[in-house]
């Protein structure tokens, strides 16, 4: 069945809280926050450990839909970029709700326990 | 003029023995300065002792008073005499003059109350001993103690004159002191009371007058209008009196209020300082927003330009494939063109380019050498797994070009966004310093309820005087419409002897009344006028070159002192150092004024003066006084930089000082 909803896990929306209280002005709007942890899980995350991508499952799995697929990646440009590094999933829809989810988690990892951290801290 | 030739204490105060202060000599300046405690006041109030035999009050024992004034180290050797004396000129004479207190010769033992002191005042001119009249007048003439504030310019009269230099009105008690000093010295008194004795001279006159008329006339109709007039006129009189003292009253209030309100200038520099951190904060919430809006930009592409470098690395990865594997093609076609035209040779048996039949020799070495490039082409040509991997990377190139160009991603601006942050950073530092200090400040304005009544106090106040003042006018022309009436009816009565010559006199007196009325006033406003002139003249050369904006100051009606700029704006509120320069001219605007001008006695605080400010007015003031004596606290005044300043305008220079022993100052020339 294909995807049409991005979900995340209780730790991911935690995340999102952070960067939500942190300055209103960093992300307009919670897809872009969806937007910018799938990027920056392609770039900063190595994903080959999560093999394979599309089957991946955060801890406590997923507990909430949050999105539209077609919001978060409307030009297919996150898949495209996701297809051009890696190759370890089958469906890039699924492949593309696990990297929002990897990169939440990997957001929430470095700044979690950072009192002064900026968005600097994650460029 | 008077000039000062020496001064003697003996006993007085800290001054134990025979202690003298020659200032005989070129007219000039003389320096005294010494350390607090050492004789500086002591020396002002002996020259007070001196003319006006001013004793200090002894509060243990008031019986005693005497023994507040006398060396106690003379006391404790049983030397109980203590005098000041001062040689000095005056319009050309030479004059001796002592004070002294001694015990009377029949006091036994230590003297137990100011009973057991004779005292003498003594003056001489030459061998002439002054009578008690004599030396009264003299006094008097010289400097009158109700006038002594011109002379010494200590600190106790300049705040007297601050006090005035903030009061516009014609009350409150200290006040009312200064302008009565300043009116004796302007000589209004002996005109007040001329005008005085006439009005009741003419009182008298129209008194017999209303007594003959109602005594000798017939002209009862008259009569009784007239009376009917005179009880109106009563009327209106007594609510003269009392608008009068309801306006004195309210002035009174009036004085309160803005004393009140001086005192609370600081409060009014905390707004100011309000005001100034206000602008600043909103000048940097309106940075701290710009910052915001720049960072909001940069981050609305950051996500997909956080991909750029990726895909740039990927692409150069590929381009480095390509570029690898392109060479290996590009030999292995250069390698099959060679055959190409080696093969094309064989086939041909002759040669293209010379035309000779090719040997069966040259045959074997082309086929030699086709075989040699066929190995070669062998080693570029590519495996199939490199050929997709070319594929692929030129695959790749493409789709990242096409990434970067559809999803419009550029470098990263990192620098750019630290930057931003870095901006809000400080402006939000900066906020919260701006907020902290006008948090504080305010805190500091725990007055501000309090000026804002007083402000309102004196809105209403200001509003009553002039209400007050008005219905002093509007009575004023009721009375003299009365006043004219009831002479106009008077005149009209012709049935009783001796009125028309009584009326001649009311007449003739009130002409003189008028006539010295005018002339008073204008004679104050002259004096004013010339007062102004020299205090004028004189701020300006204590401001001198340390604020160039002044033009002026101006004097009121009640002596109050402004300061104008080069603008022709009025400074709301001068400072507390600018209202001594301002005390300072006044006082000496009345002293050139006067009769008094000569020797000026300069004890002033100046601690709330600059170093600049007390050079200007120690300059100016040795400048303009014939003889000053100036009085310098040593920690207080450069005395290195005083007599830099001065230089050759020093004539004397005396150091006070103690050695350990507070009843014994001692006097060094320097």
């Amino acid at each position: 069945m294909p995807l049409s909803q991005l979900a995340i896990s209780s730790t991911n929306q935690k995340c999102i809280d952070m960067l939500k209280e942190k300055r209103k002005n960093y992300f307009e709007k919670e897809k872009d926050i969806a937007i910018f942890a799938a990027i920056y899980a392609i770039s900063k995350v190595d994903l080959t450990k999560y093999s394979p991508l599309d089957k991946y499952t955060p801890e406590g799995g997923y507990s909430e839909n949050k999105w539209h697929l077609q919001d978060v990646d409307a030009d297919n440009f996150i898949r495209e970029s996701l297809s051009l590094f890696y190759d370890n999933y089958e469906d890039q829809d699924f492949a593309l709700r696990s990297i929002v989810s990897l990169g939440l988690d990997a957001i929430y990892d470095l700044i979690k326990n950072k009192e002064n951290w900026d968005i600097s801290d994650l460029l | 003029m008077i000039r000062i030739q020496n001064i003697t204490f003996y006993n007085y105060l800290p001054y134990y023995k025979e202690k003298v202060f020659d200032l005989s000599g070129k007219e000039g300046t003389t320096l005294i300065f010494g350390d607090n405690n050492m004789g500086k006041t002591s020396f002002i109030n002996g020259i007070k002792f001196l003319f006006y035999n001013t004793l200090y009050k002894n509060p243990d024992n008031p019986d005693f008073n005497i023994y507040y004034n006398i060396n106690r180290k003379a006391f404790a050797e049983k030397d109980y005499m203590f005098f000041v004396s001062l040689d000095f000129t005056y319009e050309g004479k030479e004059y001796h003059f002592i004070r002294r207190y001694r015990t009377k010769s029949d006091t036994i033992g230590s003297p137990k109350s100011d009973n057991d002191f004779e005292h003498d005042e003594i003056i001489k001119e030459g061998d002439k001993y002054f009578t008690e009249r004599e030396r009264k007048e003299l006094i008097n003439r010289i400097i009158p103690k109700n006038i002594s504030e011109f002379v010494f310019f200590d600190g106790e009269n300049v705040k007297k004159y601050i006090e005035i230099l903030n009061d516009d009105s014609d009350s409150g008690a200290e006040n009312r002191k200064v302008k009565e000093a300043i009116n004796n010295v302007i000589g209004t008194p002996y005109l007040d009371s001329l005008i005085n004795n006439l009005i009741l001279i003419k009182k008298e006159y129209t008194d017999e007058f209303d007594h003959k008329l109602q005594q000798h006339s017939k002209d009862e109709k008259k009569k009784a209008e007239i009376e009917k007039l005179l009880i109106e006129l009563k009327e209106k009189n007594s609510a003269k009196d009392t608008t009068k003292y309801l306006l004195a009253k309210t002035n009174d209030e009036l004085n309160d209020v803005d004393k009140k309100l001086s005192n609370l200038t600081r409060s009014l520099s905390v707004y100011e300082e309000i005001g100034k951190n206000q602008a600043n904060l909103d000048i940097e919430n309106q940075n701290l927003e710009n910052a915001e809006k720049k960072l909001k930009e940069l981050l609305s592409t950051v996500a997909k330009n956080l991909l750029y470098d990726k895909l740039s690395d990927e692409k150069k990865r590929n381009t480095l494939i390509i570029e690898k594997l392109g060479t290996k093609i590009n030999d292995e076609q250069k390698i099959t063109q060679e055959i190409q035209q080696l093969k094309g040779l064989y086939k041909k048996q002759e040669c293209p380019l010379c035309g000779s039949n090719i040997s069966q020799d040259q045959e074997q070495k082309i086929t030699q050498k086709i075989e040699t490039l066929q190995k070669r082409k062998n080693e570029f040509s590519l495996s199939n797994e490199e050929r997709n991997k070319y594929n692929l990377a030129k695959q790749k190139i493409e789709r990242i070009d096409n990434l970067l160009k559809r999803g419009n991603v550029s470098p990263l601006q990192r620098n750019n966004i630290i930057q931003a942050l870095l901006d809000i950073k400080m402006s939000n530092s900066k906020i919260n310093e701006y907020k902290q200090k006008i948090s504080r400040l305010k805190d500091e304005l725990k007055d501000e309820k309090t000026i804002y009544d007083l402000i309102t106090k004196r809105d209403m106040l200001t509003q009553k005087i002039k209400e007050y003042e008005e219905t002093l006018q509007k009575l004023e022309q009721e009375i003299n419409a009365l006043s004219n009436k009831i002479n106009n009816l008077r005149k009209r009565i012709k049935d009783v002897v001796g009125l028309d010559i009584l009326e001649k006199k009311i007449t003739f007196i009130e002409r003189i009344i008028n006539a010295f009325i005018n002339i008073r006033e204008n004679f104050i406003e002259e004096m004013r006028s010339k007062v102004e002139r020299e205090a004028n003249e004189i701020f300006l050369d204590f401001v001198n070159g340390l604020n160039n904006d002044i033009a002026r100051v101006e004097i009121n009606k009640n002596y109050r002192m402004s300061i104008f700029t080069r603008n022709g704006d009025k400074i709301p509120v001068p400072g507390t150092g600018y209202n001594t320069l301002l005390a300072l001219s006044l006082i000496y605007g009345l002293n050139r004024n006067t009769h008094l001008f000569g020797a000026i006695f300069f004890d002033a605080a100046l601690s709330n003066l600059s170093n600049n400010y007390t050079r200007n007015v120690i300059r100016t003031l040795s400048s303009y006084a014939p003889q000053l004596i100036f009085l310098a606290h040593k920690d207080r005044v450069d005395i290195n930089d005083v007599i830099r300043v001065l230089g050759g305008q020093i004539v004397n220079q005396f150091e006070i000082y103690q050695n350990g022993d507070a009843f014994n100052t001692n006097i060094r020339r320097l």
